[in-house]
């Protein structure tokens, strides 16, 4: 018991769990560049399902998500356990010295737990996550998944300005939509980079050239969305339920918070020490 | 008039920095931070004008440039020349940016624009921190060589690779956060987030690494110097 305990623990098992994620990265990047559509569409439904309806069936291209989520997972074990032991020893040195010594000895501990349920909200996203894209025109009426009707209201695009050489291109839009109750009408104005909270869900904005290979592709560079009297582009409403979003920017602050702290205490210290 | 800037200015920059190497091996110190200080002023004359693009000022265009690499380099270099009281020979990190400035000179102008989900300050921010943690990596590898070679005697890039770490870290959050409020989710699996993502934990494992007896200065210094191929094999391959 105690072997695999001290197994678990080791920084001999962290190296070679980050190396093994490192590898396992790069050469996720790799199929990725050689197969761009074929592994961006795992954006748009939880990993697990994409995995079971495909991933399962190419594992020559997707081994390596398999293995990475293994080491994450291994990672995780040996991150609680380091932390823990390094917990165990500095615990009983509490009372004997002062409490900001202590918090900042037990800080990169912390740190690291917070990390795990950072990545632990990671693990959500990829999982539970609820991803639609509906093509929108003005008039258009939805029943989201969250069993909120949705009327697109207008559809508002903003070019570049018109003295500019980039006049025929969009630079944002507005989607005004209106959230039908039993007791009334609310709006909403969506708009690129500003996404709004609907009951737990999140609407974002999108937009692609009417004219694509397949459809309901999405457009890599949207910059390539012109909009004229000729062409107009085709928007589309991104319906977004994830549950590890809070997860993640929460514990992300509250980490860096107790990484400035240490970091600025640990100076402090250094410093008081040399003088 | 930025047209102007933009045909002669990196040239002109890339002329200066050239010259200030030059008087750092002949250890005219005075001089050659005098024509750093110049030569990264030009630059970044250049750079604000590479943002003026079809009639409009683009601040994206400034920070997305191949040459904000080397301006990073070439500030962080005159940064760690004043605040370092250490007389350490930080001016041989003015050859990485030469080999960079001359990288940018080659490379095309780029005719990209950017469509509505790129016009976001946190994409701005994401690409200062993106760019500053390479800086900070490629000058760490150019040390740990110096280092391997006997030309530096103390393992002293270590302190500056944890400070890119954290520029690389901040670079993930602001790149989350815009990464969210684009396309509705803070990772994607795409190469470019993936490559990130790879970078990121090689770094978090070199920070380890002075932890384990096995792993001593000089291989902890293959360790660095390996990462920055990693790093240039991402960015042009």
């Amino acid at each position: 018991m105690k072997q695999i305990w001290n197994f678990l623990k080791s920084l001999q098992l962290t190296f070679w769990l980050l190396f093994i994620i490192t590898a396992m990265f790069i050469a996720g990047s790799l199929y990725s560049r050689a197969d761009y559509s074929f592994f961006e569409a795992m954006n748009n439904k939880p990993i697990i399902t994409w995995l079971s309806e495909i991933g399962i069936h190419t594992l020559h291209k997707t081994w390596w998500i398999i293995l990475l989520f293994i080491s994450m997972a291994l990672l995780a074990v040996n991150t609680v356990a380091c932390a823990a032991d390094r917990l165990y020893i500095i615990w009983p040195k509490r009372k004997n010295i002062s409490l900001r010594i202590f918090l900042t000895l037990i800080s990169p501990s912390i740190i690291h737990i917070l990390f795990i349920i950072v990545l632990f909200g990671h693990f959500l996203t990829f999982t539970v996550i609820s991803h639609q894209r509906y093509p929108v025109e003005k008039g258009t009426l939805l029943t989201l998944p969250n069993n909120v009707q949705l009327r697109i209201n207008d559809i508002t695009m903003i070019n570049y300005p018109p003295d500019s050489y980039l006049k025929d291109r969009l630079m944002n839009g507005i989607l005004s939509v209106s959230e039908i109750t039993q007791s009334g009408e609310n709006n909403y104005s969506i708009k690129f980079l500003e996404p709004v909270s609907l009951n737990g869900a999140y609407l974002h904005i999108d937009v692609a050239k009417r004219v694509t290979p397949e459809s309901n592709t999405t457009v890599c560079s949207r910059a390539e969305v012109k909009r004229t009297e000729q062409v107009m582009p085709q928007f589309y409403l991104l319906y977004t339920e994830d549950p590890g979003l809070m997860v993640i920017v929460v514990f992300l602050f509250i980490m860096i918070g107790f990484l400035f702290w240490y970091y600025g205490n640990t100076l402090l210290m250094k410093k008081t020490l040399t003088e | 008039m930025t047209d102007f800037f933009h045909t002669y200015f990196l040239l002109i920059a890339f002329i200066l920095y050239c010259s200030s190497f030059i008087l750092f091996c002949f250890s005219r110190t005075a001089l050659y931070r005098v024509m750093v200080i110049i030569a990264v002023l030009i630059h970044g004359i250049f750079l604000i004008s590479s943002g003026f693009f079809g009639g409009i000022f683009l601040l994206l265009k400034v920070v997305e440039s191949p040459a904000f690499l080397p301006f990073a380099i070439s500030s962080i270099i005159l940064f760690l020349e004043f605040r370092k009281k250490d007389e350490q020979p930080w001016g041989y990190g003015i050859i990485l940016t030469i080999i960079f400035v001359l990288i940018a000179i080659l490379t095309p102008r780029s005719m990209t624009y950017f469509g509505p989900n790129k016009l976001s300050w946190w994409a701005i921010f994401y690409f200062i921190t993106d760019f500053s943690g390479q800086a900070v990596f490629f000058i760490g590898a150019l040390f740990s060589i110096l280092f391997l070679t006997g030309r530096t005697e103390k393992e002293i890039h270590h302190s500056i690779i944890a400070y890119g770490f954290v520029f690389h870290t901040i670079a993930q959050v602001t790149g989350a956060v815009w990464c969210f409020l684009g396309w509705a989710a803070t990772f994607q699996w795409v190469f470019v987030h993936l490559q990130s993502a790879a970078i990121w934990i090689y770094y978090a494992n070199y920070l380890h690494l002075r932890f384990l007896p096995t792993w001593n200065e000089k291989r902890r210094a293959v360790y660095l110097t390996a990462g920055a191929i990693l790093l240039t094999l991402f960015k042009y391959l």
